[in-house]
């Protein structure tokens, strides 16, 4: 088998596979809870997997930038000071990912490397193969056909599967990825013309499915131009909760804090949590002087990373996948979610 | 909200995006408050005071320490020596038993919440109306108002939902109107901002009536107009309210022409028009004024008081009010506490209990021993050197709480809870929406959920209670209260759980058409109004008003153990109008000391148009500078809620 090749497997045998991986790796899939809505967590079994899903409110990247996480712990009772580091984690599978959360890992590795290389971040990506499913079911605040963020990808993960009812077709994305094929009693065929017909019908159906929009193109002029008027940036500024959601829920947001949690004098955690740009207190300076003190300041600053050229540059793309969660949480619903302010600032400049 | 779990660790909250209120949203509390769950200063003993120091006990010794000194201290100064605090933040079923123990076990009257502080005029006015302690309306009916007036809250900072919901409808051009003397974030939505001289309110609201009276705006087929004309509205003519609140009568009549062109009128309102010397009397006109739109009973209008905490309606519901028991019903009425004695086989004490600012201002007298779980009065009570004195004067104080908090502190006994994440139980919404709470990780070690303590101090009281689950609680208190009839414990569970009452309606918002039907309601009296007894004067010459940051909630001992919401709100501040600030020769960043007549706290200056000349503002509950100390405590004659809203004071420098 070749990365690039296509394969058909049938689907009970891929997931009874699946369900033998349980054994040895952590697999993280999506799941219902009591109310009936999806979230990905680990399964001991294939009982609770479900494959009929909107994507996860909860962004995936939580596996990988936990919202929260001891660092190291410390002691000093002993003669020495001891540290002590997290434990080792189990290979991880996480099954299920939709095509967004992969893209959005892309942008998450762009920067945990280099200056901020990030071993927690690392050693948790290397550990975890990804078998994402090319997305059939968009949410009704989905948009990443205007963000190459799906529904189905090139890249990025190890498998990429597509429902095609009976069988799953694939898309193998990495070598780790086709050795778990080749690893796995699977029969695979390569995929024939009606299977890439099924395909197409599939990707065409769900870009038809996609309601929001999202024209960055002038969006991103007015921005990196700085051709939006300071009253706008003030308008929502007022409009914003400050809940910090759409960071926490952004598959590219990356900020965190670290804080020190003695316990007592002689021993105690540092601690990693998730941050958000559009609190105050993450650029407030040590003298007490907010750079970013106000919303107004803290939103043009999220939308400046967002959509600024500058940073496209340097990542390579703008820093929206288009999973439309923002859309969801957005205490000012409506109003500050990507999608309705780049509506905004299109607008503004006409 | 879910929380994620890992190894009995909670690392996450989520949003849910099928629950009906939130919506997948949450606010910046929801995001970052599980950081206290695991933070490192959360008490995992009981904690007794032997030679002046809090020593760590076993939970046996601290039970049966805390039965044998309310014991002794019962037969020596009789049973109603013994206060009871409930908190709003327990589940329903902990605080029915905690009303169960006082009222049966304890055997004393003097059982009180700290609802006492926040709403105690907005339950009393809409339970003598209506006979029902609760909102008058559903948070969806902001969706469907035509008309919305805000007074004396910031919904943005108080209630982000209800904020929410306000910013969309003033988005989509729903007239709104807001009452209050500070300029908001969200004001510059708002079709008019009315800013009254603080403390004025009461003119304001019925000069809105006496204009739709007058203009002959108001609904047809109400009874009881000429009585409530005849009834002291005739005295509150625009010119008349122009002059007490300094509001302009062509913006009142302006205002009045919105309401009245509007199909319903929801009334938000907060402690700004509670905490004051007419705070029952500004209830009562807020009551005539939606029942002159004829918005009672109606979709998309009512009353909605911004409840302050997550079960301050379960806690009302359950029966930790003095006046209230189990279904908010009157104690005083001879059928009623009958009907209790009989469920509960015990006599209830006959007298009517201290309310809560009371029972502070008795300790040390009638008041020997107080129960205190989950509220740090030493904070939220006003004139804080004279409630840390009077909690020092007791005998024995013993307080149940997450944390060393400055009443626990003083505590002769200290039992740590469970958090929310560690208990099951149910919490009641301002909107009565009552909704499972499920733990997500077991009790840290030590710390015991709320349901379990009071029983186990039951227990230690020599009361044969069984230790029983929150669901069979549930059952129980299902019996004493008609309110939460036909609910069961499963439907509760769901997603967005019950808005009660669901045995007579399943549609929301139906509770006040189902109860007034076509009658509608009746008004009620007009009152002149009580002069306000801590005037500015020469010496005092500002006027202070109080009010929650958006980070805030209640006395922060929460939020200040989220790292994250701790660092939003690191300089106590002040806001001074910035012409009153170029005449005390006052720039932002610098310190000051505020005073009133009852003491004094440091600030950091915050010069802003935002207050309007003459007036200060401060954010309460501040680590550094406490702002309770200041405020009076001096009781509204109905409802006996301080009246801890506004106070004169001073500016001196450092």
């Amino acid at each position: 088998m070749q990365a690039g090749t296509r394969l058909v497997v049938n689907k009970q045998v891929f997931l009874d596979n699946l369900s033998l991986c349980m054994q040895k790796m952590t697999v993280i899939g999506p799941q219902k809870l009591r109310g009936g809505e999806v979230t990905f967590g680990p399964l001991r079994s294939l009982r609770r997997l479900t494959l009929d899903y909107v994507n996860d409110l909860d962004p995936l990247k939580r596996f990988f930038l936990p919202q929260r996480e001891v660092l190291f712990a410390y002691d000093l009772s002993g003669k020495k000071p001891r540290l002590l580091q997290p434990e080792q984690e189990k290979p991880r599978l996480l099954f299920g990912i939709r095509s967004c959360d992969v893209q959005g890992l892309a942008h998450m590795d762009g920067f945990f490397q280099g200056a901020c290389y990030d071993e927690l971040y690392w050693a948790r990506r290397r550990n975890t193969l990804i078998i994402s499913m090319a997305c059939n079911r968009p949410n009704e605040s989905c948009f990443c056909i205007c963000c190459n963020g799906g529904p189905w990808l090139e890249s990025g993960f190890d498998l990429q599967l597509t429902d095609l009812g009976e069988e799953f077709l694939i898309d193998i994305g990495s070598r780790a990825g086709r050795v778990f094929l080749e690893e796995r009693p699977m029969p695979a065929v390569t995929a024939s013309r009606r299977h890439e017909t099924r395909r197409r019908e599939l990707m065409e159906a769900c870009d038809a499915q996609m309601v929001p929009t999202a024209y960055l193109a002038k969006a991103c002029i007015q921005i990196t131009n700085n051709r939006v008027r300071e009253e706008l940036w003030e308008e929502m500024g007022s409009e914003c909760f400050s809940c910090g959601g759409c960071t926490h829920v952004c598959p590219c947001c990356t900020c965190f804090d670290v804080v020190d949690c003695p316990e007592g004098a002689k021993s105690g955690t540092r601690v990693r949590c998730w941050d958000s740009c559009q609190y105050s207190g993450f650029t407030r300076e040590a003298s007490g002087h907010n750079p970013r003190a106000r919303a107004k300041e803290r939103v043009k600053r999220r939308f400046y990373h967002k959509l600024s050229y500058a940073y496209i540059q340097q990542d390579g793309h703008p820093g929206c996948v288009g999973c439309g969660r923002c859309i969801t949480v957005c205490e000012a619903f409506g109003l500050l979610d990507i999608s309705a302010v780049v509506k905004r600032l299109r607008r503004d400049g006409q | 909200m879910l929380l994620e779990v890992e190894k009995g660790v909670v690392l996450a909250a989520a949003p849910q995006r099928d629950h009906p209120v939130s919506r997948g949203t949450l606010c910046i509390k929801g995001w970052n408050g599980h950081q206290l769950i695991h933070h490192p200063e959360r008490l995992t003993q009981p904690l007794l005071r032997i030679n002046d120091c809090l020593k760590p006990v076993s939970w046996n010794k601290a039970l049966s320490y805390a039965a044998q000194r309310i014991t002794e201290l019962q037969q020596a100064h009789g049973r109603d020596c013994v206060g009871v605090v409930g908190s709003l933040k327990t589940v329903n079923e902990a605080s029915y038993l905690l009303g169960k123990l006082a009222r049966t076990v304890l055997h004393t009257p003097h059982l009180d919440a700290p609802l006492r502080f926040d709403h105690a005029p907005s339950l009393r006015v809409l339970r003598e109306q209506s006979g029902f302690a609760n909102a008058a309306a559903a948070l969806a009916d902001i969706e469907k108002a035509g008309a919305i007036l805000v007074i004396g809250a910031d919904a943005k900072a108080q209630n982000a939902r209800a904020g929410s919901l306000l910013l969309q409808a003033a988005k989509r051009g729903v007239p709104v109107i807001q009452v209050d003397p500070r300029e908001q974030e969200h004001s510059r939505f708002f079709r008019l901002h009315l800013r009254p001289r603080p403390g004025t309110d009461l003119a304001l609201i019925n000069a809105l009536s006496h204009i739709l009276l007058a203009e002959g705006w108001q609904a047809e087929g109400l009874a009881g107009l000429a009585k409530l004309r005849d009834d002291g509205l005739e005295r509150f003519t625009p010119a008349y309210a122009e002059s007490v609140s300094g509001i302009a009568q062509d913006d009142l009549r302006s205002a009045a022409g919105l309401i009245a062109k509007a199909s319903s009128l929801l009334i938000l309102f907060g402690t700004g028009i509670t905490q004051q010397a007419n705070g029952t009397a500004n209830v009562r006109a807020l009551w005539n004024l939606a029942l002159l739109t004829g918005s009672i009973g109606r979709e998309g209008g009512g009353l909605l008081p911004l409840l302050t905490a997550n079960n301050s309606q379960g806690a009302v519901d359950t029966g930790l009010m003095s006046e209230w028991g189990p279904g908010q019903r009157d104690l005083q009425e001879t059928a009623v506490r009958r009907a209790i004695e009989a469920a509960w086989g015990a006599s209830l004490p006959a007298e009517k209990g201290l309310t809560l600012q009371e029972m502070i201002d008795h300790a040390g007298g009638r008041i020997r021993a107080l129960y205190v779980v989950g509220e740090n009065l030493a904070w939220s009570a006003p004139e804080s050197a004279k409630t840390s004195a009077a909690l020092d004067k007791l005998d024995f104080l013993l307080v149940q709480d997450l944390f060393l908090t400055e009443t626990a502190a003083r505590a002769d006994l200290v039992l740590p809870a469970a958090s929310f994440a560690e208990q099951e139980g149910s919490y009641t919404s301002l909107e009565r929406r009552l909704q499972r709470v499920r733990r997500a990780i077991a009790p840290l070690r030590g710390c015991k959920p709320d349901l379990e303590i009071i029983q186990l101090l039951a227990g230690a009281l020599a009361a044969p209670w069984p230790l029983r689950k929150a669901e069979e609680v549930f059952l129980e208190m299902q019996q004493l209260m008609p309110c939460y009839g036909g609910i069961s414990w499963q439907t509760i569970g769901h997603p967005g759980g019950v808005l009660w009452p669901a045995h007579t309606d399943d549609e929301e918002c139906t509770l006040y058409r189902k109860l007034l039907g076509d009658r509608q309601g009746a008004f009620t009296e007009v009152s002149t109004g009580l002069p306000f007894g801590d005037e500015p004067d020469a010496d005092y010459p500002f006027t202070l008003i109080t009010g929650r940051p958006l980070f805030h909630r209640r006395t922060g001992t929460l939020v200040t153990r989220s790292f994250t919401l701790d660092k939003e709100d690191p300089v106590a501040t002040i806001e001074i109008n910035t012409d009153d600030a170029r005449a005390l020769k006052l720039r932002s960043g610098w310190p000051v000391i505020v005073k009133s007549r009852r003491g004094e706290v440091r600030r950091t200056v915050v010069v802003t148009r935002a207050v309007p000349p003459g007036t200060l503002y401060l954010p309460i509950h501040h680590k550094d500078g406490l702002s309770q100390s200041l405020m009076p405590s001096m009781l509204e004659p109905e409802s006996a809620i301080p009246q801890m809203k506004l106070c004169a004071a001073k500016l001196e420098m450092v």
